[in-house]
């Protein structure tokens, strides 16, 4: 059983209202929709639709959401002592920089925000990294796009900032532009280039109806 | 403090690279360990009272893999989704594991307090935590026989319809796996 945090599947903030859940669900649910002629053939794009469709299911709860969230809220909590023992290797640079980045999402991994264009934490805002590149790469039917997103995180950015971002870039979450969730990440590595910057290379699923904007 | 990195079957195991507190809603028993510092006492053969506990609570939640969620407490209560008690240390602070259990207890998992001594507060004030929960709270005592502490988890557990056993960890760790075996089975499929 994969355990998706229901507000990063649908790329909603935690505190979205009820109309914004079923806004939010009723776009993706219709994007990523087994049935939809230009999804065939990609089952990426099915256990998405599995996903969002399980993440609305418990956010469009009352009950269910409440529970959730306070569930969320014991495990945000923090002591001094413990932050180390919950947090693992979250803060920043502490755990690996290479391989699978999706193991960052608790404590305060929470609180995605696609109002804002990157991860917010609860406090602190997330810095802006630099697009240095971007390939698009059609299936071949013309709906379903592939694009390779290189983001730069200088070594200065993340000294000043208490950010992780690998939290926000994980493999099946939303992948989001000035606000807009634009695709799902399927794909993330990343790696340290010789000024120390952190090299973020992602792959993202989206239609091509979707146009990406670059970063000013 | 050293810790281990993540126990076998331990929510954040389960939950692998996904969101813990999903898992959490999955599990079935939640148990409060106390960890004051009474809990260093030896128990058996070398071991003391913690060694055994934690012996156990790995084994079990290496054996129902995700449906075991723990809480520790001594002078405050946390979460350990990765399945490692800390070291004993400090007062035993339970009415703080009461309230961190609530929202536990609200999502429907089984709370079973374990502990070895009498209450930090007042033990009207733990009692009336314990009737907040929606759900029982169940006790086991692990301390010696014949004691305050083991007469308070009795009341504690009656007053809110819950269960009490006693396994005093120096006689017989068997019965404390045992009890919370059988508690974990009845905690209905979910």
């Amino acid at each position: 059983m994969t355990f998706i945090n229901p507000y990063e599947a649908l790329a909603l903030p935690p505190d979205a209202t009820a109309e914004q859940i079923k806004a939010t669900y009723r776009l993706l649910a219709k994007r990523y929709h087994p049935d939809s002629a230009s999804n065939a053939g990609h089952p990426a794009v099915l256990g998405m639709f599995q996903q969002v469709t399980e993440a609305y299911d418990l956010l469009s709860d009352p009950d269910k959401r409440r529970k959730y969230d306070a569930i969320r809220k014991l495990l945000d909590a923090k002591t001094p002592d413990v932050d180390d023992q919950i947090l693992g290797n979250v803060g920043p640079f502490r755990g690996p920089l290479s391989g699978s980045m999706g193991s960052f999402s608790f404590g305060s991994m929470h609180g995605f925000a696609a109002s804002s264009m990157f991860f917010v934490s609860n406090q602190t805002v997330a810095p802006k990294p630099i697009i240095t590149n971007k390939t698009v790469t059609s299936s071949g039917n013309g709906q379903i796009t592939h694009v390779s997103v290189q983001l730069l995180f200088s070594a200065q950015m993340m000294r000043t900032a208490n950010f992780n971002p690998m939290g926000a870039y994980a493999p099946g979450m939303a992948y989001v532009e000035n606000g807009l969730p634009v695709g799902i990440i399927t794909r993330a590595s990343s790696s340290l280039n010789l000024n120390g910057d952190l090299v973020l290379d992602l792959e993202v699923l989206v239609q091509v109806s979707v146009t990406l904007r670059s970063q000013p | 403090m050293s810790r281990e990195l993540i126990v076998k079957g331990s929510i954040q195991d389960v939950a692998a690279k996904g969101d813990v507190a999903l898992a959490l809603l999955s599990a079935k028993v939640a148990l409060l360990c106390d960890r004051s510092s009474s809990m260093i006492e030896e128990a058996r053969g070398h071991q003391a009272r913690y060694e055994l506990e934690d012996d156990i609570i790995k084994r079990l939640q290496a054996k129902y893999p995700g449906q075991v969620a723990l809480v520790a407490f001594s002078d405050t209560a946390y979460l350990c989704p990765d399945g490692v008690l800390p070291q004993p240390n400090g007062n035993t602070n339970m009415l703080d594991a009461l309230r961190l259990a609530g929202p536990l207890a609200d999502a429907g998992l089984r709370i079973i307090l374990i502990t070895d001594g009498e209450p930090s507060h007042a033990e009207s004030e733990v009692i009336d935590a314990a009737r907040a929960f929606r759900g029982k709270l169940d006790t086991i005592y692990v301390g010696p026989e014949l004691s305050r502490g083991a007469d308070f988890c009795k009341a504690l557990a009656l007053s809110v319809g819950g269960t009490h056993s006693e396994a005093d960890l120096k006689h017989g760790p068997d019965l404390l796996e045992n009890n919370l075996t059988r508690l974990l089975l009845t905690a209905g499929a979910r």
